[in-house]
């Protein structure tokens, strides 16, 4: 699988495990885990997308998005 | 500082050196008339230098990078030259050099009607609000009514996750500041935005120069989460990480400066979530893609998550203003021509958001929360929403109303 073929995603946790053991299972089923954000209770990392389905299937996980953009949003106008 | 420097790398040491933050660290030399040639053999007599001309590149046109190790750049078609620091602190002006002058910033927002409407503005609002002790205030500061509050936010931690902060902001020195940054480089705010934020919910009571009093918690210890870069854009992975950074902390009030997309992340909501069990409030900005009245658009990510206060904005006159979504709004605040800090050398600034809006909420969240230590995460949101002045307005559009301090 070649790197450049992974899609930034966003793994929220459903809190009826350890956060840590949700990541190691994330890990062996694809999922190139980059943070565990154990406060925030998500996993952020990238994965190839044919590996969704699994990654939804893991234990612990309530949803898989993909990871989207923020900015400051319109207006932000200056007067 | 080198000739090669990246205007970003020259801000950000101006920044830290903290000296005069509008000069670059270089020097600009101006020759005679004609006397280019003759001057740059008198910058090469005086030390060893190694020397780029303008005229090296095709039309003159180069990045800073390809400058390479180069300690001065002529300019030859306009007689000048830019000279790294240490090569310029030897220079002075003799015989075909005229001039020797540190080299200043430009900024796009420094043109002369920005600045002269800036002070009209400012004069227009001291003449209109003024606190107990006769001290103008910014309009938004003045319609949540924080000159009346005797609260400060002393003691309460607020953390602003946005594009950085300008922590050697004179009219910040002494406050407790905590900064990271999710980005990659130092926590410093090139944008401009989370410094504006960061102003209006925790700015000072007094400042030292005759200008509005623009901040609300002026007494709230600032917790400073750089999630968006210089550009002002970021991803949820960034801001996620500044959220798990600020729950960590248990700071009470969590303002989240920037959004994304229009539908609910469960990454969000499960964020927010964690956040009220720590007793933690995130506020966040609607967004701004309505125009009203032809197009209402809805809140978007993450203040339309159900755990995220969601805050849109009000004009002066205090109607909804027209880019203000509508849908999940818990509450509004001043979001128009609102006057807060900036990064220096421009040190204020007047902007119009739904952040600027979010950012009135979390300086009253702080006061509220000052004010009775029970007053955390839900508990913290339902008195906000109970004190809020009710406007004629649907709750879809103003949600519980204007919000106001204790």
């Amino acid at each position: 699988m070649a790197k450049d073929e992974r899609v930034p995603l966003i793994v929220t946790i459903s809190g009826d495990r350890p956060i840590h053991a949700v990541a190691k299972d994330l890990k062996e089923a694809g999922f190139n885990v980059e943070q565990v954000l154990e406060f925030a209770g998500s996993v952020t990392g990238s994965a190839h997308p044919n590996t969704l389905q699994n990654l939804r299937k893991v234990k612990g996980v309530a949803d898989v998005s993909p990871d989207h953009s923020v900015d400051v949003g319109p207006p932000g106008a200056v007067s | 500082m080198r000739i090669s420097a990246s205007v970003e790398t020259l801000l950000l040491a101006a920044r830290e050196r903290g000296d005069d933050a509008s000069t670059t660290g270089r020097f600009v030399v101006t020759f005679a008339d004609g006397a280019t040639e003759a001057g740059v053999r008198a910058l090469k007599a005086k030390r060893k230098i190694r020397v780029a001309n303008s005229s090296d590149f095709e039309g003159h046109v180069f990045m800073p990078e390809q400058l390479g190790g180069a300690d001065v750049l002529v300019l030859s078609e306009i007689g000048v030259a830019v000279v790294s620091g240490d090569a310029g602190r030897s220079y002075s002006a003799e015989g075909p050099i005229v001039s020797v002058d540190p080299e200043h910033f430009i900024f796009a927002n420094e043109e002369p009607n920005g600045y002269l409407h800036g002070l009209l503005h400012m004069a227009e609002a001291v003449g209109q609000d003024r606190d107990s002790e006769g001290q103008g205030v910014t309009w938004g500061v003045a319609a949540c009514r924080a000159p009346l509050s005797r609260w400060s936010g002393r003691g309460i931690a607020v953390a602003v996750l946005d594009s950085g902060f300008d922590g050697g902001h004179p009219e910040f020195k002494g406050r407790h500041i905590a900064a990271s940054s999710f980005t990659g480089g130092s926590a410093m705010d090139l944008s401009g935005h989370g410094t504006h934020i960061a102003g209006t919910a925790c700015g000072p009571k007094t400042t030292p120069e005759l200008i509005q009093r623009y901040g609300i918690a002026h007494e709230a210890e600032i917790h400073i989460g750089k999630v968006l870069g210089n550009s002002g854009a970021g991803t949820q992975a960034q801001m996620l990480a500044g959220m798990n950074w600020a729950v960590a902390r248990k700071c009470p009030v969590i303002l989240v400066g920037a959004g994304g997309p229009a539908t609910v992340q469960p990454s969000y909501t499960a964020a927010g979530a964690a956040a009220l069990a720590q007793g933690c409030l995130m506020i966040a900005p609607a967004g701004g893609s309505s125009s009203r009245p032809v197009v209402i658009a809805q809140a978007g990510a993450p203040a339309n998550s159900p755990t995220m206060l969601s805050v849109g904005a009000l004009e002066a006159g205090l109607e909804v203003a027209l880019f203000s979504p509508g849908g999940k709004i818990d509450l509004v605040a001043p979001g128009v021509s609102v006057f807060s800090a900036a990064p220096r050398p421009a040190m204020h600034n007047t902007v119009t958001g739904t952040s600027m809006a979010a950012a009135h909420v979390a300086g009253c969240a702080a006061l509220w929360a000052q004010s009775n230590a029970e007053l955390r995460g839900e508990a913290l949101r339902d008195r906000l929403l109970a004190s809020a002045k009710r406007l004629e307005y649907a709750a879809n559009d103003v949600g519980a109303g204007l919000v106001q301090v204790v």
